[in-house]
């Protein structure tokens, strides 16, 4: 038991520690946005890597979470006599929390490894220091157009999600619960109210930000070669997956508050 | 000139180096042999400012840099061009963006200046312009160290070269025209040198003054007759097997200077 307790108290103050090393770098990487020299090629490129290179993953989970989760309800809302109501169900669900929970998940998973990956990659093999060496600055080069990429395509990937799913909602009310198109639509326009839109958009742009700020702190403080790039980029993974969730939770308690729900 | 005094660095809680003290006059070449781990990559990262020692002082071209800020880091790193180990090149560029990168991030010159200037640069390090939409993966080794010496020299008037290894893991005929770069610029530009490496008879090509590190701690300072001659039990080994080599080269370079 002592042991184990022991180890527990290990984990947490890693965590505390990793969570103390993280706000710090998130500090210096803000304190930088605005600071010229700003790199204008580097964040177009990471806007289409980054952004436009995880529209795929966006579709494929909008598709299919749609539908499952049509699938789900729909024999249990049939029971109560309100299958009418699939699009109203549907859109809060996924406007609200799914959609942007399950894009910043798949975005994290994605891109949160590649940046962990790539920069860690970089300091490995001393490329870190020769930017340094000419002048630049690796983290406004590297870290601050990453930042600004998936803080601005975030919030557009979840709206595609958010679409995608809906749009998936209605197949499955269409052909396999024939709720009538008009009926579901209207439904759908019915709950895309400002409220709802506010707690779904607002999430986005914080899951950019801790999936930008995961994986360049992990890139940056990666050590020991490519085990330690290997590390840093499971670790980006795990770290900015479960902030995503932790963050989506008091997030939503926070904006409940605010709109008086 | 580069003067190092009384460095002392630890990292992770390990000491890494201990007590380095060692000048290079202005326009000359020293060459830092020792094993692998024995902190001379450190030692360039230090003079570089890309790692801050614990104490003691770092003096380049007459300024010393102790508890410089990094504004002040940047403006002496102007004039210190740097070949890391392996070259690092950076991956996402292509060949021609490496090395015209300093003059595209800190001038306003056009592009066909640049371009001018990174064919020069090229040229200069014996490379064929072909390969300037290359990748740096798509290059062998040695041409990788040429491209990273080519990418100091288009950077502004180097008064200091640093060489990380830049002959390890070559072949001869790649080691020979990385030397022969590293003579040249030696005297046609009269920057200081200094070159990292564990292969005696490279070192012997490029300098004949050096010092020896092991395990952090500066073991000798002096000329190739004073290496010969040391009685240092460590310097002993590391030239146990070289012993012949260095006698050799030593007497060629003892008749080239005669
Ligand atoms: N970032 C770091 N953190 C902790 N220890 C380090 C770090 N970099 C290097 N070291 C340690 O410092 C010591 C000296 O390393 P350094 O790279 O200076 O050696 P070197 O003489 O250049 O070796 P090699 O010939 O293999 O390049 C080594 O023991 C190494 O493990
Ligand atoms: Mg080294």
């Amino acid at each position: 038991m002592a042991s184990v307790a022991l180890a527990v108290n290990e984990r947490l103050k890693k965590m505390v520690f990793e969570a103390q090393g993280i706000t710090a770098f998130a500090g210096k990487v803000f304190a930088k946005v605005f600071a010229p020299p700003f790199y204008w090629r580097d964040l177009y490129e990471q806007i289409h890597f980054l952004g436009i290179g995880s529209v795929y993953l966006c579709v494929f989970t909008g598709i299919f979470a749609g539908q499952a989760m049509a699938l789900q309800f729909s024999k249990e809302m049939a029971e109560f006599g309100a299958k009418d109501y699939m699009g109203r169900i549907i859109t809060l669900a996924n406007v609200r929390a799914l959609g942007p929970v399950l894009t910043g998940l798949m975005v994290a998973a994605r891109v949160s490894s590649g940046i962990a990956a790539e920069i860690g990659s970089m300091k490995a093999s001393n490329q870190i220091d020769a930017l340094i060496s000419f002048g630049t600055d690796p983290i406004k080069k590297l870290a601050v157009p990453r930042l600004l990429a998936l803080f601005l395509m975030m919030p557009i990937l979840t709206i595609l999600t958010d679409t995608i799913a809906i749009i998936g909602g209605w197949i499955v009310s269409h052909f396999i619960v024939h709720v009538s198109d008009a009926l579901y639509w209207t439904n759908v326009k019915q709950k895309l109210t400002y409220g709802n839109l506010l707690v779904g958009m607002t999430k986005p742009f914080f899951f950019g930000i801790i999936i930008a700020i995961v994986g360049c702190y992990k890139g940056f403080s990666s050590e020991g070669g490519t085990r330690g790039v290997g590390q840093a980029t499971r670790e980006a993974v795990v770290v900015s997956s479960i902030s995503i969730l932790v963050a989506e939770f008091m997030m939503t308690k926070g904006l409940f508050a605010i709109l008086g729900w | 000139m580069i003067q190092l005094e009384n460095i002392y660095l630890s990292l992770g809680g390990r000491p890494i180096l201990k007590n380095i003290n060692f000048a290079v006059p202005r326009g000359e070449t020293k060459v830092i042999l020792g094993p692998s781990g024995s902190g001379k990559s450190s030692i360039l990262k230090i003079i570089l400012g890309l790692w801050r020692p614990d104490s003691g002082r770092v003096i380049i071209d007459g300024r010393d840099m102790t508890g410089a800020s990094n504004e002040e880091w940047d403006r002496a790193r102007y004039h210190i061009g740097m070949i890391f180990q392996e070259g690092a090149l950076f991956d996402s560029l292509t060949v021609g963006e490496n090395i015209g990168y300093w003059l595209f991030e800190h001038t306003k010159m056009s592009e066909e200046e640049i371009e001018v200037r990174v064919g020069r640069a090229l040229v200069e390090v014996g490379l064929d312009p072909e390969i300037l939409d290359r990748m740096p993966d798509e290059l062998s080794g040695g041409m990788r160290r040429r491209v990273a010496i080519a990418r100091a020299l288009a950077s502004l008037e180097p008064k200091i070269m640093l060489y990380d290894e830049p002959t390890t893991g070559l072949d001869p005929l790649a080691v020979e025209t990385i030397i022969d770069q590293i003579t040249s610029l030696q005297k046609r530009k009269e920057v200081t040198s200094l070159v990292v490496t564990h292969d005696i008879s490279d070192a012997l090509k490029v300098s004949n003054r050096f010092i020896m590190i092991a395990e952090g701690e500066v073991i000798f300072d002096g000329n190739s007759e004073e290496l010969r001659g040391s009685n240092h039990p460590f310097v002993f080994r590391f030239l146990g097997p070289f012993k012949s080599t260095l006698a050799h080269a030593f007497a060629s370079f003892g008749e080239e200077k005669g």
